[in-house]
C-alpha cells in the first residue's frame, strides 16, 4: 500500500511538471476516406499523457507546443505528428500493411497478432465492404489467403457459394464446409448484413482450429459483429444502387429463324429424325418482305435476361457512456434478379450491447434478426435458363394476335420446346420467406486478478415458409386462332398448392475460465471450458395437389379437398465438449501454444462417441534476437510451426443404426405405401440403407510451417506451407446394385492436401499520394491417398488413388472423321460413325474404342488462385482496384447452348460452319439433333471435346471515391460524407466460351447453362452525422 | 463491500445447470420418424408394414412426369416394354429398340436391374426376420408365400432380361462376401424361382384376387415360367388347374372396362396388378400417354387387327382404306387412339400436333374423358396378369402338347367371344402350325400394349425375326443382333466389380 502511494505521488509530480509547459492541442483524426476514427489513442511522445478520440474522431490533449503526438488505432498505421505550435490538428491515418499490434479474434478468445503461432488470417469489415453484396460471404473472395470462395451462380439470394479452406479436405459425407462462428457461437454468416461486420478471422491450421475439435476439420471462420463505441450517438447512413447485368451470356447462338430451320433439317437428316420443316415453312421466315411480327427472328435470351437496379440501404447507430455501449444496424436490400421474375429482398437488424456493470463484471449481447423473401421458379434458375434456350427463334413468348396468350410451339409436328419461361416468370413463382434469429449473451466475471470466468449462451432459430402455388396456365400455338384450343398447359412442376414450413432450433452454450499471468519475462495464459450444443429441425408440409378451380383463390382451403396431403418429420443431434488451451512465451520471443478438445457427438454409437483433438504450435521471433537487432530494415521476422488433429462428424443424424423408414426416394410421395384394396392406402416401411454400427469421426491432421516478415515497416510478407491429411473418411461408398440397399456411412479412405500460401502487402507514399499494393496466391494439390479400388462415377469422373478426388475420366477427342476411308482405318468406334462424327482415341491400343479407353484428365481443381489489390489516395480522392483469378481448372459443359438442338435449342453459330462433305471442318462436327440417333450418341459421348479451360483473371472490383472536405460536410450537418462509384466483375480474361467461367464444380452438373454471374456498376453514398 | 460476483451466482448457476440438466441422455438421439431394427419385427402390424413396402415396387416410379424418369416399364409405365417390339415406338428407348443397347445405355436397361434387386432385398430382409414375430403357422406361411412369390417374380424378370444374375436368398451387405458374388447360372436361378413359386402356390389362399397375390396369381406366373422353358405339358396342366379351380373368369363389363376404374375393383378376370389410389398413390397414365408422343403404337400393330368377319384387312371385304378403323375387331379402338378420336377430355386427336409421327397413341388404360396436364392424377390399376392370358397360355401349351383339340379351340374362342368383343370363332380344322400362329396372333391382339409382347417374342425366339422388319417413324429399320437376347448389366456394376475385386462377376457375353 505504501509503495503504491509513493508511485502515485511521483507520477502526479511528473504529470504536473509536464503540464506546466503545455498547451491544449485539439485535433481530429480521420481515415483516408475522411471517416472519423473514434477510439484512437493519442499520446504525447515521451510522456504518458494519453487520451482517446471521441465518436467524431476528435481529441483534446495537453502537449508541449513543439512536441510530437503519436496516434495509434487498430487497423491503421500509427502516425506521429509534430505539433509545431498549432492548436488545431487534422490528421489522416492510413490503413496499415502490418498489423502486429492488432488483436485478432481466435477461438474462445483473442490474441495479439505478434503472438500468433498458428496460421490465422483476418480481414476487417471495412476492407470487405469495399465491394457491395447481399451476402457477406461473397465479400471474402480473394481477401483471406487460403480461402477459396466460388460463387456458383449470380442468382439473387441463392448464390450457391462454395467455401473451401486449403482445398477439398475430404470426400466425406460430413462435407468440406468450414465451421462458421458468429460472436463466439456457431451461426450463419449469410444472414448478416455485411455492414455490421467488424472483422472476420479464419483459422487455417490445426493449431488454431483444434479448440473447435470435431467441427474444425475444414477450418473455422470467426465473425465478429460491430460493437458500440463510447461517446454521443453517431448516426451513419449508407446507400448503394447497383446497375446489374449478366457478366456473360452465350451471345453466339443462331437466332435467325431461317438459318435455324435449314440447320434443323440437315440435323434431322443426319440424326435419322423424321420431323422436318417444309420448304414452305422455311420460305415464310426467309422472305425479306415478311411480316416480322408474325415471322420473327426472336432472341429469347434477351427476353429472360435483363438489367436491373439493386438497392442497398444501411442505417447505423452507435454510442454509449458510463461503460455501456451499443451498436445498432438496420439494413435493407432489394435485389431484383437479372433473370426475369426472380428476386430477393433482405431486411436485417443487428443489435449489440456491451456493459461494464462493475470493475469486475461485464456483460453483453448480440442479436441478429434477418428476414428475407425470395421469389424463384420451382424448378430453379438453371431450368428457366435451359427452357429459354430450348425455344426456337421462330416465335416469341406471347401470341402475336394481341390476345396475351402464352405460346407453346410454332410447328408442333416438327418440334415441341420445353416450357415457356416467360409464362413461368409471370405466373408460377415460389415464394420463400425466411425468418432468422441469431443471438448470444455473455457474462464475464473477473474472479481474481488474471482469472476470468466467461459464460456465453445463445441460440439460432430459423423459420422458413415456402409457398408454391401452381396455377393452370394454357399454352397455345403461335398461329392459334381466337377459338383454338390450347396445345397444352404450362409445366408448373405439379399441380395445386404446396406449403412447407421448416424450423430449426439450435441452442449452444459454453462456460470457461481464463488465467493470465506473467512471471518476469515468462508470460502464461490458460484456458479451460465446456460447451454443449443441441439442434432440432422440424418440417411440416401441407398440400392439395390437384388443380384449383381457379388461379385467384390461392390458399389451401380453397383447393380440392380430395387431394389434401400432410407430411412432417423432425431430426436432432447434439454435441458435448471440453476444451483447453495453454499459451506460453518468453519475452514474446519464444512462443508456445497447445490446445485440446474432447468432444462427443450423438451421431456416433455410444462406444465411439468421444474423441480427443490435440494440437501444438511454436513460434520464434528472430527479429527480437540480439544478432538481428541491428538489422534496421528488418522490422519483424517470425518463424512458426504447428501440428494438430481435427475432427469431422457432420454426417446424417442416425448413421449407425439400421432403421426402417417409410421414405423411399424412388416413390417420393407414396414412399413405401401401397393400396391393396384400391381404396385404402396401407403404410409401408422398409430398411432402405445399410449402416455401420462401429463408425466414428474422421480425422484431419495438419502440419503447417510459416513465416511472417516485415521489412522497412512497409512491406509485409506471410508465407505458409501445409500438409493436411484426412483419414478415416466418413464416406458412403458405392456398392453393387445387386445388394439392393443404399450404402452405409463408413470410415474409409485418406486424402491429402498440400500447398502453400503467400501474401504480401506494401504501403507507401509518393508525395501527396498514398498507395498500397498487395496480393496473395494460394496453391493447393489434392490427392486421394487411400481409397480402395478405383470408382468411376456417372458424372465422367473417377476416384482413384494418386490423383485428385473426382478427376475427370472420359474419352479423348481425337478430331473429326473426314472420310469413310479414315473411319475404316481407324480403331473401331462405337455407334457406327460416319464422316463428320467425332473420333476418339484408342488409349489402350487394342484397335477398339470402348469404356476401357476412358482416361484421367487433369483439371478438376485449379492449380492456383490469386488476387491482387491496389489502392491509392490523393487528397480527398481514392481509388482501389481488386483483381481475382484462378488458373488451371477445367469445366465439363454440355447440353443447351453447346450441343445443337437439345430440346430444340439454337445451335452455337460455329455450326453454321459445321462439317459437311463439302466443308471439311476440323473443329465442328456435322450438325445433329441432340438425343436423336447415332450422330448424337457419338458426338455427345462424354469426351475432352466438352472439357473447357476455365482459367480466368478478372477485375473483380474497382472503386473510385471522393470524400467531401470536413469543413464543407459540416455545413450540411454531417461529420463526413463520401460518394463513390464502383464496378464489380468489370472485365474477365478467359478462354471459356459464352458464360462465366466461375461456377460450382461438376458434381453431376455437366450442363453449360447456370444462372449467369452479375456485372455491377454501382453508385454509393456513405454519410456520417 | 459485497463482491459483484455475488449478485449473479443464481443467474450463472441457472445457466450452467440448464446446460447439464439433460446431460444424461443428451447424446442419445434416435430418429423420431423411423423405427430402429431393435424395435421392429415384434407384431403382425410390423409384418404388414414390411409386406406393404414389398408390394410398393409394383408401382415404382408411379408419379414421374417425364418420359425419361426412373421406373419406366413398371406400373403404368409397363406399356413401354412394347416399344421394344413391333407394337410400339418410343424415342426414349430408341437405342435398345434399334439394337444398339450397351452397358452404358441406362434407362430401362439399368432400371430393370436396380429396381428388381431393391425389391428382392426387401423380400430377403422380410424373410430373414419374419420368424421373430409370433404367428400361427398358416398366417406365417401366407406372409412367407406372398413374399417368396414377389421375390420369384423379380428374379423371373431378371433372368429373362440378363440371363445369369446374382442370386441371393438372404439379405446382403453386412459381410464382405456380399460384394463378391458371381452371376449365378440361369438354370439355378430358375430352380430358385420354382421353389419360391411352388411354396407360394401351396400356401396362399385359393380365392379371387384381393390386391394380395393369391394361389391363382402364382399358378399363372408358374404357367408363364413353364412356357418360357417350353415345358408344354407342365404349362398346360398348371393353366388347367387355374381353370378347374374356377376362381377367375372373363370380365363381362366390356374389354375397355378391364383397364379403368371402377371396373377394376373386384374384377373376376384380374389376377395380379399394380394398384393405384388418388391422391397419394396416383399414376401418371393419362398424362403420360396423351401429353407428348413419347409412346406411340405403330401401324404394324394397328394393321394386325382383324375385321369383324375374322379376316385380316388384306383379305376382308369389310376393310375400306378410306375408313380403315371401321368394321374392325372392337379391341382396336379400345386399345389404340386413332386420329380424330376425342381424348384429353374432349379434344380431337391430331397426331401432327404432338409430333406423333407414327400416327397413334395408347388408349388402353387411358381415361379419355380426363383433361390432362402435367401432374394429372390417374388411378387406373396396371394389370399384370389376367384370366384371358391364362386361357391363351393354356391354348398355346395344349396345342404344342397334343395339337388342335376342342379344348384349345374353346380357350381361344372364349377370349375372342368375350362380351363386347364378339369376334367370330377360329375356323375349324386348322393344322397345329396354323393354330399356333392364330394363338400367337390372338395374344398380340388381346394383350396388346400390356407389356407382354417383348417377353412373348423372346420365348418364341421371334424377336430376331420380327424386329428387323420394323421401320421406325424415322424411316430407319430396326436391327436385332443376337447378343440382344440377353442384355448387358449396367456398366456401373462392372466398374464396381473391379472396385470390390470381384472378377467372378462378368459382363453378359457379347458386350
Amino acid at each position: 500500500m505504501k509503495k503504491k502511494s509513493i508511485l502515485f505521488l511521483l507520477l502526479l509530480i511528473f504529470h504536473l511538471a509536464v503540464y506546466s509547459q503545455t498547451i491544449a492541442v485539439r485535433g481530429k483524426i480521420r481515415n483516408d476516406k475522411g471517416e472519423p476514427l473514434p477510439g484512437a489513442t493519442v499520446t504525447v511522445k515521451g510522456t504518458t499523457v494519453t487520451t482517446v478520440t471521441d465518436a467524431d474522431g476528435a481529441f483534446v490533449i495537453q502537449a508541449p507546443p513543439q512536441g510530437t503526438i503519436a496516434i495509434s488505432v487498430v487497423g491503421y498505421a500509427g502516425d506521429e505528428e509534430k505539433i509545431g505550435g498549432r492548436a488545431d490538428l487534422m490528421i489522416v491515418l492510413h490503413q496499415k500493411a502490418s498489423e502486429l499490434n492488432d488483436v485478432v479474434v481466435v477461438g474462445y478468445g483473442t490474441q495479439k497478432r505478434a503472438d500468433l503461432t498458428g496460421a490465422v488470417v483476418a480481414v476487417t469489415g471495412a476492407e470487405m465492404n469495399k465491394r457491395v453484396a447481399t451476402d457477406p460471404t461473397q465479400l471474402l473472395q480473394g481477401k483471406l489467403s487460403g480461402l477459396s470462395v466460388t460463387q456458383g451462380s449470380g442468382e439473387a439470394g441463392n448464390e450457391s457459394l462454395v467455401l473451401r479452406i486449403r482445398g477439398l479436405g475430404t470426400n466425406s459425407s460430413a462435407g468440406s464446409n468450414p465451421l462458421i462462428i458468429v460472436d463466439g457461437l456457431p451461426g450463419s454468416l449469410s444472414s448478416l448484413d455485411p455492414q455490421n461486420i467488424e472483422s472476420v478471422t479464419m483459422l487455417k491450421d490445426a493449431a488454431s482450429a483444434a479448440i473447435y475439435g470435431t467441427r474444425a476439420a475444414n477450418g473455422v471462420i470467426l465473425v465478429t459483429t460491430k460493437q458500440g463505441t463510447s461517446g454521443k450517438m453517431q448516426l451513419s447512413y449508407d446507400y448503394n444502387i447497383g446497375i446489374t447485368r449478366p457478366s456473360a451470356l452465350p451471345d453466339n447462338l443462331v437466332y435467325n429463324s431461317a438459318q435455324y430451320m435449314v440447320l434443323w433439317d440437315s440435323a434431322a437428316s443426319h440424326s435419322g429424325y423424321p420431323n422436318k420443316f417444309t420448304q414452305a415453312q422455311i420460305d415464310l421466315y426467309s422472305n425479306p418482305n415478311r411480316d416480322k411480327h408474325l415471322y420473327p427472328d426472336y432472341d429469347w435470351l434477351h427476353e429472360i435476361m435483363r438489367t436491373v437496379a439493386v438497392q442497398t440501404h444501411h442505417l447505423g447507430f452507435t454510442g454509449g457512456r458510463n461503460g455501456t455501449t451499443y451498436n445498432i444496424g438496420l439494413g435493407y436490400v432489394n435485389q431484383p434478379d437479372i433473370m426475369l421474375g426472380f428476386s430477393y429482398a433482405k431486411y436485417n437488424l443487428q443489435f449489440n450491447l456491451n456493459s461494464k456493470i462493475s470493475e469486475n463484471v461485464s456483460f453483453g449481447a448480440s442479436l441478429t434478426l434477418n428476414y428475407s423473401k425470395r421469389l424463384y421458379a420451382s424448378r430453379g434458375s438453371q431450368d428457366q435458363f435451359l427452357s429459354t434456350l430450348s425455344q426456337s427463334p421462330m416465335y416469341g413468348p406471347i401470341l402475336p394476335d394481341g390476345s396475351g396468350r402464352y405460346v407453346n410451339s410454332v410447328f408442333p409436328s416438327v418440334q415441341t420446346p420445353n416450357k415457356n419461361p416467360v409464362a413461368i416468370a409471370r405466373n408460377a413463382l415460389v415464394n420463400d420467406k425466411d425468418y432468422f434469429v441469431q443471438n448470444s449473451v455473455f457474462l464475464n466475471v473477473r474472479i481474481l486478478k488474471g482469472l476470468d470466468w466467461k459464460t456465453s449462451g445463445g441460440f439460432n432459430f430459423e423459420y422458413e415458409s415456402t409457398y408454391d402455388f401452381k396455377p393452370v396456365i394454357n399454352q397455345y400455338n403461335w398461329f392459334a386462332g381466337p377459338n383454338d384450343l390450347p396445345e397444352r398447359t404450362l409445366d408448373v412442376n405439379g399441380q395445386g398448392l404446396t406449403e412447407t414450413d421448416n424450423n430449426t432450433v439450435y441452442p449452444v452454450g459454453y462456460t470457461q475460465l481464463t488465467y493470465t499471468r506473467s512471471f518476469g519475462d515468462h508470460n502464461l495464459k490458460l484456458l479451460a471450458g465446456t460447451q454443449a450444443e443441441y439442434n432440432k429441425t422440424q418440417s411440416l408440409v401441407g398440400q392439395r395437389n390437384t388443380p384449383f378451380s381457379n388461379n385467384i383463390t390461392r390458399e389451401l382451403n380453397a383447393g380440392p379437398v380430395g387431394s389434401q396431403l400432410a407430411s412432417g418429420t423432425s431430426s436432432e443431434w447434439s454435441l458435448r465438449s471440453y476444451y483447453g488451451r495453454l499459451n506460453y512465451d518468453y519475452k514474446e520471443k519464444y512462443l508456445l501454444e497447445a490446445n485440446a478438445r474432447y468432444d462427443a457427438s450423438s451421431r456416433f454409437p455410444p462406444g465411439n462417441r468421444w474423441g480427443l483433438f490435440p494440437s501444438v504450435s511454436a513460434g520464434w521471433v528472430l527479429s527480437k534476437e540480439r544478432f538481428l537487432e541491428d538489422v534496421s530494415w528488418l522490422s519483424n521476422l517470425k518463424l512458426r510451426g504447428s501440428w494438430g488433429r481435427l475432427g469431422n462428424q457432420n454426417i446424417s443424424n442416425y448413421p449407425y443404426q439400421d432403421v426402417y423408414t417409410s421414405a423411399n426416394a424412388y416413390n417420393t410421395n407414396t414412399a413405401y405405401a401401397y393400396s391393396f384394396s384400391g381404396s385404402t392406402l396401407n403404410s409401408g416401411v422398409a430398411q432402405n440403407a445399410l449402416s455401420d454400427p462401429k463408425i466414428k469421426w474422421e480425422t484431419t491432421r495438419i502440419i503447417d510451417i510459416g513465416t511472417d516478415i516485415t521489412v522497412f515497416n512497409k512491406l509485409s510478407l506471410t508465407f505458409d506451407w501445409y500438409n493436411k491429411m484426412t483419414y478415416d473418411i466418413l464416406y458412403k461408398p458405392q456398392i453393387p446394385a445387386f445388394v439392393g440397399l443404399g450404402s452405409p456411412t463408413i470410415n474409409n479412405g485418406k486424402m491429402r492436401n498440400t500447398g502453400f500460401e503467400l501474401s504480401a502487402q506494401y504501403a507507401g507514399k509518393a508525395g501527396p499520394v498514398h498507395y498500397s499494393i498487395g496480393g496473395n496466391i494460394q496453391v493447393n494439390k489434392n490427392t486421394l491417398v487411400k481409397f480402395g479400388a478405383p470408382q468411376i462415377t456417372a458424372n465422367n469422373t473417377i476416384n482413384i488413388e494418386g490423383h485428385p478426388f473426382g478427376s475427370y475420366y472420359m474419352y479423348q477427342y481425337a478430331g473429326i472423321f473426314q472420310s469413310a476411308d479414315e473411319i475404316r482405318k481407324a480403331p473401331v468406334q462405337q455407334y457406327s460413325p460416319q464422316p463428320g462424327y467425332l473420333r476418339f482415341k484408342d488409349a489402350d491400343g487394342n484397335d477398339t474404342v470402348n469404356a476401357n479407353d476412358r482416361v484421367i484428365v487433369p483439371g478438376v481443381f485449379p492449380k492456383f488462385e490469386y488476387s491482387l489489390n491496389t489502392s491509392a489516395s490523393y487528397k480527398n480522392f481514392d481509388l482501389t482496384i481488386f483483381f481475382y483469378g484462378s488458373y488451371g481448372q477445367k469445366q465439363y459443359v454440355g447440353g443447351w447452348g453447346i450441343q445443337p438442338f437439345n430440346q430444340g435449342s439454337p445451335p452455337p453459330k460455329s455450326y453454321l460452319n459445321a462439317w459437311t462433305p463439302a466443308n471439311h471442318s476440323t473443329t465442328t462436327p456435322l450438325i445433329y439433333i441432340t438425343g436423336q440417333g447415332n450422330a448424337s450418341s457419338n458426338i455427345t459421348t462424354p469426351s475432352t471435346f466438352y472439357l473447357k479451360d476455365a482459367s480466368f483473371l478478372r477485375i473483380k472490383n474497382v472503386q473510385f471515391g471522393y470524400t467531401l472536405p470536413a469543413a464543407i460536410a459540416k455545413h450540411i450537418a454531417m461529420s463526413s460524407l463520401r460518394i463513390y462509384f464502383a464496378g464489380d466483375n468489370l472485365v474477365t480474361f478467359t478462354k471459356f466460351p459464352g458464360l462465366d467461367p466461375e461456377r460450382a464444380l461438376g458434381n453431376g452438373n455437366v450442363r453449360f447453362v447456370v444462372h449467369p454471374q452479375n456485372q455491377v456498376f454501382s453508385f454509393g453514398v456513405k454519410a456520417v452525422f | 463491500m459485497q463482491h459483484p460476483f455475488i449478485k449473479f451466482p443464481l443467474l450463472l448457476l441457472a445457466a450452467v445447470l440448464l446446460f447439464c440438466a439433460c446431460s444424461k441422455n443428451f447424446l442419445d438421439k434416435n430418429p423420431p420418424d423411423q423405427l430402429s431394427s431393435a424395435n421392429f419385427w415384434k407384431t403382425q402390424a410390423d409384418a404388414d408394414q414390411a409386406l406393404t413396402s414389398i408390394y410398393s415396387y409394383l408401382i415404382q416410379g408411379y408419379n414421374y412426369t417425364s418420359s425419361t424418369n426412373t421406373g419406366q416399364g413398371w406400373g403404368s409405365g409397363t406399356p413401354y416394354w412394347e416399344t421394344l417390339t413391333d407394337n410400339a415406338y418410343s424415342g426414349a428407348f430408341g437405342t435398345i429398340a434399334t439394337g444398339d443397347i450397351e452397358a452404358t445405355t441406362g434407362t430401362i436397361q439399368s432400371d430393370a436391374y436396380n429396381t428388381s434387386y431393391k425389391a428382392i432385398q426387401d423380400c430377403n430382409v422380410f424373410l430373414a426376420n419374419i420368424g421373430k414375430i409370433n404367428l400361427d403357422a398358416t398366417t406365417m406361411n401366407r406372409y412367407i408365400g406372398e413374399v417368396r412369390f414377389i421375390r420369384g417374380y423379380y428374379y423371373f424378370l431378371l433372368e429373362q432380361l440378363y440371363g445369369d444374375v446374382v442370386l441371393s436368398l438372404r439379405p446382403l451387405g453386412k459381410d464382405s462376401a456380399s460384394y463378391k458374388l458371381p452371376r449365378t447360372p440361369k438354370p439355378i436361378v430358375i430352380d430358385s424361382i420354382f421353389s419360391d413359386f411352388n411354396f407360394a402356390a401351396a400356401n396362399l389362399p385359393n380365392t379371387a384376387y384381393t390386391g394380395h397375390a393369391v394361389r391363382g396369381t402364382v399358378l399363372g406366373y408358374l404357367t408363364k415360367l413353364y412356357l418360357t422353358l417350353q415345358r408344354w405339358q407342365d404349362a398346360a396342366a398348371t393353366a388347367q388347374t387355374i381353370m378347374t379351380e374356377g376362381k377367375f373368369s372373363l370380365y363381362t363389363g366390356g374389354y375397355r372396362g378391364l383397364f379403368l376404374k371402377p371396373g377394376q375393383n373386384n374384377n373376376p378376370e384380374i389376377m395380379f396388378s399394380g394398384r393405384y389410389q388418388i391422391p397419394n398413390a396416383y399414376s401418371p397414365a393419362d398424362y403420360l400417354y396423351t401429353y407428348s408422343s413419347s409412346f406411340q403404337p405403330v401401324s404394324n400393330l394397328v394393321n394386325d387387327y382383324e375385321c369383324t368377319d375374322g379376316l385380316p384387312i388384306t383379305t376382308s371385304p369389310l376393310y375400306k382404306s378410306a375408313t380403315p378403323y371401321n368394321n374392325r375387331d372392337p379391341r382396336l379402338l379400345a386399345t389404340i387412339l386413332t386420329p380424330g378420336v376425342l381424348y384429353k377430355g374432349g379434344i380431337p386427336f391430331v397426331p401432327a400436333q404432338l409430333g406423333a409421327s407414327a400416327g397413334f397413341l395408347n388408349k388402353k388404360g387411358v381415361d379419355s374423358t380426363r383433361a390432362t396436364v402435367i401432374g394429372t392424377q390417374s388411378d387406373q390399376d396396371w394389370v399384370y396378369l389376367r384370366y384371358a392370358d391364362v386361357l391363351l397360355m393354356y391354348a398355346e401349351a395344349q396345342n404344342e402338347v397334343g395339337g388342335p383339340s376342342p379344348d384349345v379351340y374353346s380357350a381361344v374362342n372364349a377370349v375372342r367371344a368375350r362380351p363386347g368383343v364378339n369376334m367370330p370363332a377360329l375356323p375349324a380344322g386348322l393344322s397345329q402350325d396354323s393354330l399356333r400362329t392364330r394363338i400367337r396372333h390372338e395374344r398380340r391382339i388381346e394383350l396388346a400394349l400390356e407389356g407382354q409382347r417383348y417377353f412373348d417374342l423372346k420365348r418364341w425366339r421371334l424377336d430376331r425375326v420380327i424386329i428387323p422388319t420394323i421401320k421406325d417413324p424415322s424411316g430407319a429399320f430396326r436391327t436385332f443382333p443376337l447378343r440382344d437376347t440377353l442384355w448387358p448389366v449396367p456398366q456401373s456394376e462392372m466398374d464396381l466389380s473391379r472396385t470390390y475385386n470381384n472378377p467372378a462377376y462378368t459382363q453378359t457375353p457379347g458386350y
